[in-house]
């Protein structure tokens, strides 16, 4: 005789959210269960009632007021957060929250993307993997991304070289990014070149309290 | 607040609404309840984490806020009930049709939930976020977000399956008669 399905279980069923071989013992449990059965049409029968009871409140005008509170918030008057907006939103479209939480704890990291998407590590969930040396270059590359934005100012330039792997590039700071107190960012233009190819990159350096560079390189993939 | 954080927040706010007049059981009080909760983020904008995720910290803001004016009540001795209640948007049920009340009725069975089931049930029954996504708004362990779902899903779906569904479950009435 199985144990009882306990509620828990039925409701993650039911919004499947129950891993497969789960999924299927309680499939099999539920045949020989009608109180479990009918507790699973109750739960069904809720989510579609809740489906559309509040589809209403979705579709009516935002009342100006709510509009206005956030209005009031001027956003900040230069342009230069496109890129990390870019970097942002595609950060949020591969890693999870936790990721992100567990990259801000660690600070230095160098979120480096490298010459494409697939090469920062994000499958992990306890443990986030910096692909750092992916922008192939890895500690030179971070120093002189730090060095541009020491600087402190727009169109300072460091160069980094990685003799043994054949890579070089230059970093230049672009402009300063209006962001939260206690973090400053910088956009970059990295100039790398690699076996004679240049591999162009937009990145966005930001560093926190802790005093230290973390940067995030977006490559650019067009054809040189 | 950089450009597309304000653009961002303009594009939840339906979400946020929803959410919000979900937790009140009204239309006025949800939105006074987002008001107040989008002051109070805008003031700490800067501890909102770029590169996580908005929405999240948003709904948590609006949660607090409302659970703070809840209890305020509740300490200046002011009992509300669903009896009570502002008019959900809906208007006067003598005019609704069938379909309006029914869904009148369910808004009203999810305000008189308890508070910590009606949460979880808007983010994730409503909202449509994963059991894992509202266990990080809410800052709960994921088995609190199921045992709290499991309660208000069956909770609602009962009430409900008496008042708008007839479900045929005469049972011993069905086996007396085959048996007699």
């Amino acid at each position: 005789m199985q144990r009882a399905l306990a509620d828990e279980t039925l409701v993650a069923y039911v919004d499947g959210e129950l891993d497969p071989v789960t999924r299927r013992a309680v499939e099999s449990g539920l045949k020989s269960d009608p109180d479990a059965a009918l507790k699973v049409a109750t739960m069904r029968h809720s989510a579609d009632a809740l489906r559309g009871a509040f589809d209403e409140v979705m579709s009516e005008p935002i009342p100006e007021r709510l509009r206005a509170v956030i209005d009031r918030a001027v956003p900040s008057p230069n342009g230069q957060d496109s890129l990390f907006d870019l970097a942002t939103r595609w950060l949020m479209a591969v890693a999870t929250p936790r990721q992100f939480a567990f990259a801000g704890a660690i600070g230095a990291v160098a979120l480096v993307a490298g010459l494409g998407i697939g090469q920062l590590e994000v499958g992990s969930e306890d443990a986030y993997v910096p692909a750092g040396i992916a922008r192939s270059s890895g500690d030179a590359f971070a120093e002189a991304v730090a060095r541009a934005m020491e600087a402190g100012v727009e169109g300072a330039t460091a160069s980094y070289e990685r003799a043994d792997i054949g890579v070089r590039g230059t970093v230049t700071a672009l402009g300063q990014v209006a962001l939260a107190s206690g973090i400053t960012c910088r956009a970059f233009r990295d100039e790398q070149h690699s076996g004679g190819m240049a591999i162009p990159g937009r990145g966005i350096a930001c560093r926190g309290a802790d005093g230290v560079w973390a940067n995030l390189v977006v490559s650019e993939l067009t054809s040189p | 607040m950089d450009k597309a954080t304000h653009d961002q927040l303009i594009a939840l706010l339906p979400r946020l609404r929803r959410f919000a007049v979900g937790l009140t059981g009204s239309t006025d009080e949800g939105d006074d309840v987002l008001q107040s909760a989008l002051e109070k983020a805008l003031s700490r904008i800067d501890q909102w984490q770029q590169g996580t995720r908005l929405d999240g910290w948003m709904f948590r803001i609006v949660q607090t806020v409302w659970i703070d004016r809840h209890r305020a009540r509740r300490r200046r001795g002011v009992h509300v009930d669903v009896a009570d209640m502002p008019e959900l948007p809906g208007g006067n049920a003598a005019t609704e049709t069938e379909a309006r009340i029914e869904l009148r009725e369910v808004r009203e069975r999810v305000a008189a939930l308890p508070e910590d089931q009606r949460d979880v049930l808007l983010l994730v029954s409503v909202d449509g976020m994963s059991y894992r996504e509202a266990a990080e708004t809410l800052k709960i362990p994921i088995g609190t977000v199921m045992s709290r779902l499991s309660r208000a899903r069956l909770a609602l779906g009962r009430a409900l399956g008496e008042a708008v569904v007839p479900i045929p479950l005469h049972k011993e009435f069905g086996h007396a008669k085959s048996a007699g």
